[in-house]
């Protein structure tokens, strides 16, 4: 059984203090998630900003697929300016949409991949939904910079290919109960290369995947 | 009977009837009541339980309308919640097409009210008569409830209004805001809740400023008005079961607390007590029906019952108060072989017995067991009967009374057996006569007989006192023996002698005394009786004095001896000179005399008298013996032979002097007594005459065994013994008779040659008569005698026999 974050919806992002120092040494950073009880939290989503970090290019497109009448992944995290597609898997058709002011968009009902796919050109988190299956969740947030990572089922993300150096490590999960600020630590690499990030959970929102 | 005691101690009951019927009908009506009483309480349970049950039922269904309200509420906000374009207007933030929408889908469902709030209630749009203000602040309550999950039925007061309330959250697919519906709670919907629970219904609000007041109701304004006033006081005390009372009707209520927080919304249910106790009224009527037809029913059967065991019983009493009176004639009639049965027949034999001695004792107070008729007591009861049964349409009566003459001496002679059956014989006679049913025979004394003759006058009266006394002109039979019976009748008449039964009995006595003293068989009553009987009492009276005063005479009528026409003898007549009256002749006052018991003066005055006149004749040479009548008193009286002796000392005489004449009668009054001083007298030598022979009862066989040495025939069969053969036959038998006993035979009542011849012939031994001289005074005895020898002496000489007679009546000197 897998733990899927939601997050109700999209929010600016706050600004993330990056104080670089040691740039030259590529290190990883590992980041475990916990909440209130200590207990690893899943799809939260790590990232680093600031400007220290390197503007790359983002990944050309992401899928989400429908399948089970279900998104997966629950929560995807890219950077800001990729195209996802909204592959269906099912049987029955879908009828994606989202309402979030960082991405409004509807894919009337299809079947198969439709021809286009969705740009996500605005940071935030853009909530979708099925207008036919009202069960059907998935939480897209988009961060401003490359450097991300999604926490597994152990509550631990791993950031590669960092320079050394101090950086504001920002954590959000969409169950936060402050749901729209993510908590933002800040880490220098050259002491540590690991760090724990405790959430305050909401666990009334949380979706259990099934 | 316990029971009956403790029960009716203090009670009285005139009839054992009223006693059984009051003590059996207040137990079955104790019994009915005590019964009534918990089938009562049942009904009133069940009416409460039905109530109840009513009120459990019909709160049952108005949750579930409210629920389906809810549900309907809820449905119709889903629709709207789920709708994209919908979802879409929302978050463009779209207030008139999300106003619009929000007016449609509330007009879908009839819903009064339908808002949309945004999920931080700071975009509040309403649709509906309610202002967003107001909205607002309740749709952040309600919301916030429904984040927690609470989606429980809601009610909240939105200005003043309660309404039912549901919200539904928007998602896209998170949720981004609300829609809330609601119904107006209010008079159409208690009244669409009353057709589907069959309560009344009453929605009760209280406002922020706690003030309660009714939402709406199915009561009318007033009740409910009551309602509410009584609803928040119960509130307070938190009793949300309770009854409510209004005019003449008794509810049953329920109170739901729907919401309660600054406000409040109560909806009171209730069901009419009274209307459930209407539906057991049939119930009980039939049930008070029953009761009072059992009751009805019950009390006739203890009628009855009572009657049968009370009625004999009353009719005893009735029976014994009749026997009280004297009725003996009511039988009291039973088929009944119970005790009360047992108790009728031994009650009836009690009256038989009864009225048996009643009616002895009543045959001897008014029966004369002897004859089998009325006594006196019952023949004065029936003269008086007859008198108060006609009133004063009175018709005439007559009273007569017969008395049997010298009865004493025929009950002494023939003894009392015959004595008694010859009354009874009379009685028969006395009966047969008398014609009429209404007329009444009685036997009123020893020897008499009352009659009562009703409707009669004067004339018919005397016929059948006539008539009866004719009964007895033949001799009467008894036992083989033929008795000659005399009788006396005195008769009295209505109106014409007195308007007084009473008196009337007497009168007629008074007639038959002077019957009896006149010996004229039968006399109407006349009121100069009543003076002459008076009279007759004073003569009585004087009659005493007259022995003292010297007013009585002694007269002599001579006794002449048929062989030598000498006289020895005469026999003492006494006369009163009256100083007032005159000459009183003895038939005017001996019977009464010897009535009124003056006699022995009498014959003691007469004794001395003869004693007197046989010393003075004997002075002048004539030897003459006279002879004293001596009543049955003097015969009776032991001192008699004593008087003669102390009289013959005191005129040195003997019994040459005196003779005594006595009549059958008077010996049979008392005969021994009579007899021991005949005896006496007889010793003294001095002689004894039969006197009136034939007229009385005694048998020649009785005169034997007395010392009687004359027989004087009665004058009756003297008087025309030279005309009638009878009489001349008794008369010459007598003689005979009298011979052959060795007595003289003397005839009384010789009146003329003829006569003295025959009684010379038949061989008489002396006459006494007019024929040879009358009484006379002694005084001019002397001068009679001398002529009387004189002649005596020329008619020996010349042997005619007839010259006695011519001699008398010139020596008549009296």
């Amino acid at each position: 059984m897998m733990i899927k974050t939601v997050k109700r919806y999209p929010y600016l992002l706050c600004g993330l203090l990056f104080v670089g120092s040691s740039y030259a040494f590529a290190q990883e950073l590992n980041v475990t998630v916990q909440d209130q009880q200590g207990k690893p939290v899943q799809d939260a989503i790590v990232y680093i900003e600031g400007s220290n970090v390197k503007t790359a290019k983002p990944k050309v497109e992401q899928d989400i697929i429908q399948k089970g009448r279900q998104f997966h992944p629950l929560v995807t995290v890219v950077q800001t300016g990729t195209n996802i597609k909204f592959p269906n898997q099912d049987r029955v058709k879908h009828h994606v949409y989202s309402f979030s002011p960082a991405k409004k968009f509807e894919l009337k009902l299809y079947s198969g991949v439709p021809a286009t796919p969705v740009i996500f050109d605005q940071a935030g988190t853009v909530v979708l939904g099925c207008n036919i299956h009202d069960r059907m969740l998935a939480y897209v947030y988009i961060v401003d910079t490359p450097l991300f990572a999604k926490t597994n089922a152990q509550g631990l993300a791993v950031i590669s290919d960092l320079p050394s150096g101090q950086y504001k490590v920002n954590t959000w999960h969409y169950a936060l109960k402050n749901e729209n600020t993510p908590v933002a630590q800040t880490v220098n690499l050259a002491e540590k290369t690991s760090a724990t990030v405790k959430l305050d959970i909401n666990a009334a929102v949380l979706v259990i995947e099934k | 009977m316990k029971f009956k005691n403790l029960t009716f101690k203090s009670m009285r009951f005139k009839t054992i009837q009223s006693e059984i019927i009051v003590t059996f009908v207040s137990i079955i009506l104790a019994i009915q009541l005590i019964g009534l009483i918990p089938i009562g309480r049942i009904i009133n349970q069940n009416a409460y339980q039905s109530a109840e049950n009513d009120l459990k039922v019909g709160t049952s269904v108005f949750n579930n309308i409210l629920e389906q309200n809810t549900a309907n509420l809820t449905q119709g906000a889903k629709i709207l919640a789920a709708d994209y374009g919908f979802k879409s207007s929302v978050t463009s933030e779209d207030s008139e097409t999300i106003n619009s929408a929000l007016s449609n889908h509330q007009a879908r469902i009839n819903a009064d009210i339908a808002i949309f709030s945004s999920i931080n209630s700071d975009h509040v749009i309403v649709s509906g008569n309610l202002s967003t203000a107001a909205a607002a602040k309740v749709t952040s309550e309600l919301i916030a409830k429904y984040k927690n999950n609470d989606e429980s039925l809601n009610f909240e007061v939105f200005n003043m209004a309660p309404y039912q309330l549901v919200a539904v959250p928007v998602k896209a697919p998170l949720t981004i805001g609300w829609i809330i519906m609601g119904f107006k709670i209010d008079n159409v919907l208690a009244n669409k809740l009353q057709q589907l629970t069959n309560l009344q219904v009453t929605f009760i609000q209280k406002t922020e400023d706690n003030q309660w007041g009714v939402a709406g109701t199915t009561l009318s304004a007033e009740h409910a008005q009551q309602l509410t006033t009584a609803t928040a006081q119960h509130f307070a005390n938190k009793k949300l079961k309770f009854e409510f009372d209004v005019d003449d009707a008794t509810y049953d209520s329920s109170a739901i607390l729907l919401h309660e927080e600054n406000t409040a919304i109560v909806a009171v249910l209730q069901q009419s007590l009274t209307k459930a106790m209407a539906n057991y009224q049939p119930l009980k009527t039939s049930l008070i029906i029953l009761v009072l037809i059992g009751l009805v029913l019950f009390i006739v059967a203890t009628y009855y019952l009572s009657k049968y065991i009370s009625a004999p019983i009353k009719s005893l009493s009735d029976t014994a108060k009749q026997l009280e009176l004297g009725n003996y004639a009511v039988e009291v009639k039973t088929n009944r072989d119970d005790e009360i049965g047992d108790l009728t027949q031994s009650f009836n034999a009690m009256r038989e017995a009864i009225a048996l001695r009643e009616q002895k004792v009543s045959r001897l107070a008014f029966w004369d067991e002897t004859t089998g008729l009325m006594n006196r007591i019952a023949f004065i009861k029936a003269v008086n009967d007859v008198f108060n049964k006609h009133g004063n349409n009175q018709k005439p009566l007559a009273v007569i009374v017969f008395n049997i003459d010298r009865f004493k001496m025929i009950n002494k002679i023939l003894g009392r057996a015959f004595a008694d059956k010859l009354l009874a014989l009379i009685g028969e006679k006395l009966s047969a006569t008398v014609k009429k049913s209404t007329d009444v025979v009685a036997r009123v004394g020893a020897d008499e007989y009352g009659i009562l003759l009703t409707d009669t006058e004067e004339q018919s009266a005397m016929r059948v006192a006539e008539r009866l006394l004719a009964i007895f002109d033949e001799p009467l039979q008894v036992e083989a023996q033929y008795i000659d019976v005399r009788m006396s009748g005195g008769v009295a008449l209505y109106p014409q002698h007195t308007a007084d039964v009473e008196t009337l009995f007497i009168h007629a006595e008074t007639a038959l005394q002077v019957s009896k003293i006149k010996k004229s068989g039968l006399v109407l009553y006349d009121a100069d009786y009543e003076k002459e009987i008076e009279a007759n009492l004073t003569l009585v009276t004087e009659l005493k004095k007259a022995a003292k005063d010297n007013e009585l005479v002694l007269f002599i009528q001579p006794k002449v001896n048929f062989e030598n026409q000498s006289v020895d003898t005469a026999e003492a007549l006494v006369r009163w000179q009256h100083p007032t009256k005159g000459m009183i002749f003895p038939d005017q006052f001996i019977p009464y005399a010897e009535e009124l018991g003056v006699i022995q003066e009498i014959t003691h005055w007469m004794l001395e008298e003869a004693c007197k006149t046989v010393v003075a004749l004997k002075a002048k040479g004539i030897l003459l013996k006279i002879a004293i009548n001596i009543s049955t008193r003097d015969l009776i009286d032991q001192q008699l032979p004593r008087i003669i002796m102390d009289l013959f000392s005191q005129y040195q005489v003997g019994p040459e002097a005196i003779s005594l004449e006595i009549t059958e009668s008077s010996i049979m009054d008392d005969p021994i007594r009579s007899e021991q001083t005949l005896l006496k007298l007889s010793e003294m030598g001095l002689n004894i005459a039969i006197d009136d022979y034939g007229t009385g009862y005694s048998s020649l066989a009785y005169l034997k065994k007395l010392p009687v040495q004359e027989l004087k025939i009665d004058k009756s069969f003297v008087l025309k013994v030279d005309q009638n053969e009878h009489d001349a036959t008794i008369v010459r038998s007598t003689i005979d008779l009298g011979h052959n006993l060795n007595m003289k035979v003397v005839a009384e009542g010789v009146e003329n040659q003829a006569s003295w011849d025959l009684l010379n012939s038949m061989g008489c031994d002396v006459g006494q008569g007019y024929f040879m001289a009358k009484p006379m005074h002694v005084n001019f005895f002397e001068d009679w005698y001398i002529a009387w020898c004189e002649s005596a002496n020329q008619q020996a000489v010349k042997h005619d026999k007839k010259s006695p007679l011519t001699r008398a009546k010139k020596l008549d000197l009296h």
